[in-house]
């Protein structure tokens, strides 16, 4: 019997996985985070944190949550069981967007107003170094490996390579105006950079810092100027690439082999940053905006809710 | 760290400026400038004919699309207009009617867009105002000082004061395109399915 509930239980997994998980988003004009059930959809809590949240990024271990909190010129730490602020961490001026290095204790900030890159140590809450880059640093995006950093500066129109053992800036790439998101692929071999005014991506090599593709978008009825690729996200077997078109209210899928636009799908206003589901079955999206949550059906490709959360929604990150 | 914080910001410097977009001095505002609100930015397929041709649709937008009207006042009038109407009306006068509050929004928006620019130009005249008045101070014997100083003190007052209001006038255009989208969903939402 106990071994028949086991397998019962087991059975209903698969079912229950995608389901369980925790999505948290971070609205930029309430100074909080909403937190939802990946269940029902449904926001379950309001978390107050510092002013003008905009990046989040989670622990490797799913227990706190780093939020770059821009106008308080810190990173407050969410504990996601008591979900209070229980920390903050040092930051440069106006921190913008942050990622993790993969020893899940340097985090890397980008600091809008300062023109800085900051490393900070995440257990002990103090900065380990700050490294200079171009002007309005922002995208954040670390190699699989952990051995390099790219950050991306919306004035400067550049790429910076950053080795993460010295801290120094080993390439800069020349890409589309204003860059806001760099991601690398999983295989660590190339990155894309996202750029809002440009309209477009760049794919830059790991081999010799070189950009080796571009990809632009149009949508028949909508302005060239609203077309402002900004989050990135790829599917779960990292065949598609997912982008943020901003005021085109549109996500574009790009096929990572053949670089094509292949589907451009509705969604809220000004979608801005974008999370795959635990399972990789759903896309959420943040549509500053309309204020909402879109949960995009992959395999259906095509958007099956809205949810309603705070004030411009910005970041998006999942918790399984 | 300081010095080389500084050697490495020269050296990013000349490839940094060669790399700077044609600043538009005309456009203070961090969004970027976008023209228009494009149909195809909200509505799935596109909506024809002229909405000004249907005198319930005319009447409908005419109480919906001016700028103080609040979203919810808008929203309980669409719905109000759509409640007494068959499948086939609402097929027919719903994207008549987002095409008129589409086009009736551009119109607005690009009225506060012409003010946002004024404003923009004025405080580039305000701007070298002040810095007129700086080096005039500058070079006045002390006895003109104190004249010179009350009037450099109000134009970079006023330059301050028109910055902040700059700010806020940029979420005016946001602001209207949240309230068309809002429109837009709700319009979408009485469409006959399938």
């Amino acid at each position: 019997m106990p071994r028949i509930l086991t397998l019962l239980a087991l059975l209903a997994l698969p079912l229950a996985g995608a389901r369980a998980e925790t999505i948290m988003v971070s609205n930029e004009k309430d100074n909080s985070i909403t937190v939802l059930d990946g269940a029902t959809l449904k926001p379950v809590r309001t978390v107050k944190v510092g002013e003008r949240p905009r990046g989040i990024v989670l622990s490797q271990d799913g227990r706190f949550l780093y939020v770059c909190a821009g106008d308080s010129d810190r990173v407050d730490v969410v504990d996601t069981t008591s979900w209070k602020v229980v920390r903050h961490l040092p930051s440069g001026s106006d921190p913008e967007r942050a990622a993790l290095h993969p020893d899940g204790r340097r985090l890397y900030v980008a600091n809008e107003d300062d023109n800085l890159v900051t490393v900070v140590d995440v257990e002990r809450g103090v900065v380990l170094q700050e490294i200079p880059v171009g002007v309005e640093p922002e995208g954040m995006g670390l190699s699989p490996d952990g051995r390099y950093v790219v950050n991306t500066s919306e004035t400067t129109n550049m790429a910076h390579v950053i080795d993460t053992g010295s801290g120094k800036i080993i390439a800069n790439i020349l890409v589309g105006a204003r860059p806001r998101y760099a991601l690398w692929q999983p295989d660590g071999k190339r990155f894309w950079v996202s750029s809002e005014i440009g309209g477009t991506l760049s794919l830059i090599s790991a081999e010799d810092w070189k950009v080796v593709a571009q990809v632009g978008f149009s949508i028949p009825g909508v302005p060239r100027e609203a077309i402002q690729p900004v989050g990135m996200a790829f599917s779960r077997d990292a065949g598609k690439l997912f982008v943020a078109l901003g005021p085109a209210n549109r996500v574009a899928v790009v096929d990572v082999a053949t670089r094509e636009v292949q589907r451009m799908l509705l969604v809220g206003q000004r979608v801005w940053n974008l999370a795959l589901s635990a399972d990789g079955t759903r896309l959420y999206t943040t549509n500053g905006v309309s204020n909402d949550l879109s949960v995009l059906d992959i395999e259906a490709m095509r958007v099956t809710r809205s949810v309603p959360v705070g004030q411009s929604p910005w970041g998006v990150v999942v918790k399984p | 760290m300081r010095l080389p914080r500084i050697a490495a910001l020269l050296l990013l410097l000349p490839v940094a400026a060669a790399a700077q977009p044609h600043p538009d001095p005309d456009w203070p505002c961090v969004q970027r400038y976008v023209p228009e609100i494009g149909a195809a930015a909200l509505w799935p397929e596109a909506p024809g004919g002229d909405w000004q041709d249907d005198p319930g649709v005319a009447a409908l937008v005419g109480r919906i699309a001016p700028r103080p009207v609040e979203a919810e006042q808008g929203l309980a009038a669409i719905r109000d207009f759509a409640a007494p109407l068959d499948a086939a009306a609402r097929r027919r006068l719903l994207p008549l009617a987002f095409r008129g509050v589409l086009e009736e929004t551009n119109r607005q928006r690009d009225a506060v867009i012409d003010q946002i620019r004024r404003y923009a130009r004025r405080q580039h005249d305000l701007a070298g105002r002040v810095r007129e008045l700086e080096a005039a101070l500058r070079a006045a014997p002390p006895p003109a000082r104190e004249e010179l100083e009350q009037r450099r003190f109000f134009a970079a007052k006023t330059y301050a004061d028109a910055e902040r209001m700059l700010r806020y006038a940029c979420e005016v255009p946001v602001r209207l395109e949240g309230r068309l989208g809002a429109y837009a969903r709700a319009m979408q939402a009485a469409m006959p399915q399938g």
